[in-house]
């Protein structure tokens, strides 16, 4: 107990055992996410699993059952407004006011957090490729989420929360934000993006929090985590290889003539390579599971 | 796609959307049909014991030809004897008004504020057709005046009036407000947002509304023709029907609805006549707190409310001046007026008459701009403001102060209006002016309790926060209908306007006005005490 309180003091968000009921929902039941300075830590979870109640437990907006939630070692709820000096949110469904043009509401939300510069904000303009002189009301969705992005970017703070953020965003402006995000990452910022847009989380997270019901299922280095996983083979040999599928651990296997390809456990994996290489392998890729196939295993859709 | 298959396809889908509307409005629905017929009922009953003998009753109108001030407003009184004639007398313009805005903000809720908030895209990007949404708002509207119809006629028939005449009466009020509920389909259509819409169809209510005023304080004024208030009023239900004058209201509402769902059909999605202009790319300085923020998004609102306040003041002004040359000190017009909450000093008891109607429509201003902050919460924008660094107080202290001091400037506006032009009429400036801006500010007070109300919900019970509206609806009826529906004085009483002094038809009292500042300074903080301590949105 002593080590991690020592770790979640370095924590910049440290939330442990979070509930919260919504009357007779139970949207969070005993959550635990903690996130260290520096990381691009992905929250990853189905629609309901409670990522948005988590993230409004820790900007102060709900207030916690029980359990513990520390944010910049401070408690949200009583001292929201010194915590939201040094961070900047992205909520998941942007409004905005109607009668604003686009460029007012992220001045506006800009001097909400301290200011900005404005060389920054005509830079992200032009990224986003986001026309600031029209009117609120006759953005898309996807244009009032740039609006949302661009406030939150453009202001230097040391944690940036971002729910859901390219829900709405077309393909290319997606990419552009997820290299936004890689630039925080270079300036040694604090992310924590909430996604099912697991490519997302892929492409730009260095960590990753899972949650189902209301609870951590796993955390970790997306590397480590990735570990536990399958990998995918193709095998191509010379010779027939011995049936696979006997091994414990081997799934999926399909064979073409001599190619094999199947999903494997890290466990197997030295036995399989024996095997193959028996046969005499002509050619072997491997490829690290896809956060996809990770995800849907979680929730118990085999994606086989 | 061709214009033709366009056309039949903008209209796919509105029975489906029709069911949708009607469950989102029935209980609103029957709130106001059962509260408007109920009051309806009660003003019927209540002529026997007010003016029992024909004599009476006779005097009551030899009074009111005196008054060219009342049938102004009140339209005229075209049979005296019968208690039906007194009834529709006594409601219809009164009636004609409120129903008609209540239909005005249901279509646009139901098309612009739909389209708006992206609700639209959702229903058009289904099996909707584009001006399937214009024709179901206009359904749902009508369905409110024909409910209210329905009761009233029932409800009259039952207190002992004639079938023919409580129809005629009931439809007389649908058929007026049948033609303002189209005249918003095309300001949804001509506006672009959901306030610029309300604001427009609220205008044209009220501009006709004067139009018929004026047309009713002058002998044989053709203007009273150029009004659906005027068609309604010479419908002249109770006294020889003229069932035309509601064909005629139901012709011209047919014509401006196909106006306007053609436009809707023909028009894209989020599009308006007026045109989104393209705008600053920074915003002003001021616009870096939620008091800036507030104050650049209700300016233009609270600008016409102020212009519309004292417009309709000078009108009054006019109307004032007018019926006082003919008045003498009549006993039966005093007690007339008493009746409606006035003193017995004619002009006096006229301006605090009038200024109260400014103060009720204050607090409807009012409401509607705190109420603003419930909008930002649902709609997600007070997450996004919240999670920057300002305390919820500051986040709230925007619109609560442009409804605070704008609801004190509208009641303000609308005396300076009558006194202006009253005082310019009799010569005696300092004087009018000075009495009608002084009671403008003594009825501020209560005003503001109203609005604390408002505040309290929404910071404690925000899913109740609506309670401010029926708050304002129970001063409309104590203070408009209490005398007439025989309440008693203890009642009447729990309306803050029911303690106002009165002055300068009465001596000045300050005692209540800093008893209803108490109260409200006590309703805020427990509003903003709550807002601190509850979930952000509210669970
Ligand atoms: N204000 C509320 N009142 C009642 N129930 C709520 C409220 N907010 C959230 N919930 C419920 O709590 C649970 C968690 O919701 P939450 O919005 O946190 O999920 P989420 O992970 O963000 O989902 P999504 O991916 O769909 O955004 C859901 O079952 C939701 O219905
Ligand atoms: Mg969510």
């Amino acid at each position: 107990m002593k080590d991690q309180g020592d770790l979640s003091a370095a924590a910049i968000i440290d939330v442990r055992g979070l509930t919260k009921t919504f009357g007779d929902t139970t949207a969070l039941n005993g959550l635990d996410l903690t996130v260290h300075p520096g990381q691009i830590h992905g929250f990853l979870g189905p629609n309901g699993a409670g990522k948005t109640t988590t993230l409004r437990v820790v900007l102060g907006l709900l207030a916690k059952d029980s359990g513990v939630a520390h944010v910049f070692g401070a408690d949200p709820w009583s001292q929201a407004v010194s915590i939201h000096r040094r961070l900047s949110y992205v909520p998941g469904e942007v409004s905005l006011w109607p009668t604003l043009r686009g460029g007012e509401s992220i001045d506006y939300l800009t001097r909400l957090r301290g200011g900005a510069d404005r060389a920054r904000i005509s830079q992200l303009q032009e990224l986003f490729d986001l026309n600031p002189r029209v009117k609120v009301s006759a953005y898309s969705k996807g244009n009032r989420q740039k609006v949302a992005l661009i406030a939150a970017l453009a202001v230097d703070v040391p944690l940036y929360i971002f729910d859901e953020p390219t829900d709405g965003l077309d393909p290319l402006m997606a990419e552009v934000f997820r290299e936004e995000v890689k630039a925080l990452r270079e300036r040694e910022r604090t992310v924590l993006l909430s996604s099912h847009v697991l490519a997302e989380v892929d492409a730009v997270c260095d960590h990753v929090t899972i949650i189902r019901d209301g609870r951590t299922i796993e955390t970790g280095a997306l590397s480590d985590l990735r570990h536990l996983q399958r990998q995918s083979l193709v095998i191509e040999t010379r010779d027939a290889v011995d049936d696979l599928g006997q091994i414990p651990g081997v799934h999926d296997v399909e064979r073409h003539d001599r190619i094999v390809r199947c999903t494997v456990e890290p466990s197997a994996l030295h036995d399989v390579l024996r095997r193959a290489a028996a046969a005499h392998v002509l050619n072997l890729e491997t490829r690290p599971p896809s956060l996809e196939e990770m995800f849907l295993r979680y929730y118990d859709r085999d994606p086989s | 796609m061709t214009s033709s298959t366009r056309w039949q396809s903008a209209f796919t889908g509105t029975s489906t959307l029709i069911r949708l509307g009607l469950r989102r409005d029935r209980i609103r629905m029957g709130a106001w049909s059962i509260l408007l017929a109920g009051l309806l009922y009660g003003i019927a009953e209540s002529w026997d014991r007010l003016y029992p003998t024909a004599l009476s009753r006779q005097q009551l109108a030899a009074t009111l030809a005196l008054s060219p001030s009342l049938t102004a407003i009140l339209g005229p009184l075209f049979d005296p004897l019968s208690t039906g004639g007194l009834t529709t007398w006594r409601s219809i313009a009164g009636y004609t008004l409120i129903l008609g805005l209540v239909e005005c903000f249901v279509v646009v809720r139901h098309t612009r504020a739909d389209e708006q908030d992206g609700v639209a895209e959702l229903i058009d990007s289904g099996v909707v057709g584009a001006g399937a949404r214009a024709i179901c708002a206009l359904i749902i509207a009508n369905l409110y005046g024909l409910t209210f119809a329905l009761l009233t006629t029932v409800l009259l028939t039952a207190a002992g009036l004639p079938l023919t005449g409580s129809l005629a009466l009931a439809l007389a009020i649908a058929g007026a407000c049948a033609v303002f509920a189209s005249l918003s389909v095309v300001a949804a259509q001509v506006a672009h947002s959901s306030r610029g819409a309300n604001g427009i169809s609220g205008a044209a209510v009220a501009l006709f509304f004067a139009i018929s005023a004026v047309g009713n304080s002058t002998q044989n004024s053709p203007l009273i023709w150029l009004s659906p208030f005027g068609w309604a009023e010479q419908t002249r239900a109770f006294a020889g029907q003229r069932w035309w004058l509601i064909g005629l209201c139901v012709v011209v509402a047919a014509l401006l609805a196909a106006l306007g769902i053609s436009i809707a059909a023909n028009r894209d999605l989020g599009a308006s006549l007026i045109p989104a202009r393209l705008g600053r790319e920074v915003a002003s300085p001021h616009v870096a707190n939620p008091r800036g923020l507030a104050w650049r998004i209700d300016r233009t609102w609270l600008m016409w409310w102020l212009i519309g306040a004292l417009l309709l003041g000078a009108l009054e002004g006019s109307i004032l001046n007018t019926s006082l040359d003919a008045m003498t000190s009549n006993p039966a017009l005093l007690k007339l007026i008493e009746s409606l909450g006035g003193s017995t000093n004619l002009a006096a008891a006229f301006i605090v008459l009038m200024i109260g109607i400014f103060a009720l429509a204050a607090c409807g201003y009012g409401i509607a701009t705190i109420l603003r902050l419930r909008q930002d919460e649902l709609s997600g924008r007070a997450e996004l403001e919240l999670s920057t660094a300002i305390t919820r107080t500051s986040w709230a202290s925007g619109h609560l102060l442009t409804g605070y001091i704008g609801s004190a400037l509208v009641v303000l506006a609308g005396g300076l209006g009558i006194g202006l032009v009253y005082a310019g009429s009799i010569g005696q400036v300092s004087t009018s002016v000075g009495h009608a801006a002084g009671a403008a500010l003594i009825t501020v007070p209560a005003v503001w309790v109203v609005l604390g109300v408002t505040v309290m919900a929404l910071g404690i019970t925000p899913h109740w926060s609506f309670v401010g509206w029926i708050v304002l609806a129970w001063c409309v009826i104590a203070g408009w209908f209490g005398v007439i529906l025989g309440l008693p004085e203890w009642i009447l009483k729990t309306s803050p306007f029911g303690h106002l002094p009165g002055w300068p038809g009465a001596p000045m009292n300050w005692v209540p006005d800093l008893i209803l500042l108490v109260i409200t300074a006590l309703l805020l903080v427990s509003g903003l005490y709550g807002l601190k301590r509850r979930d952000i949105p509210a669970s």
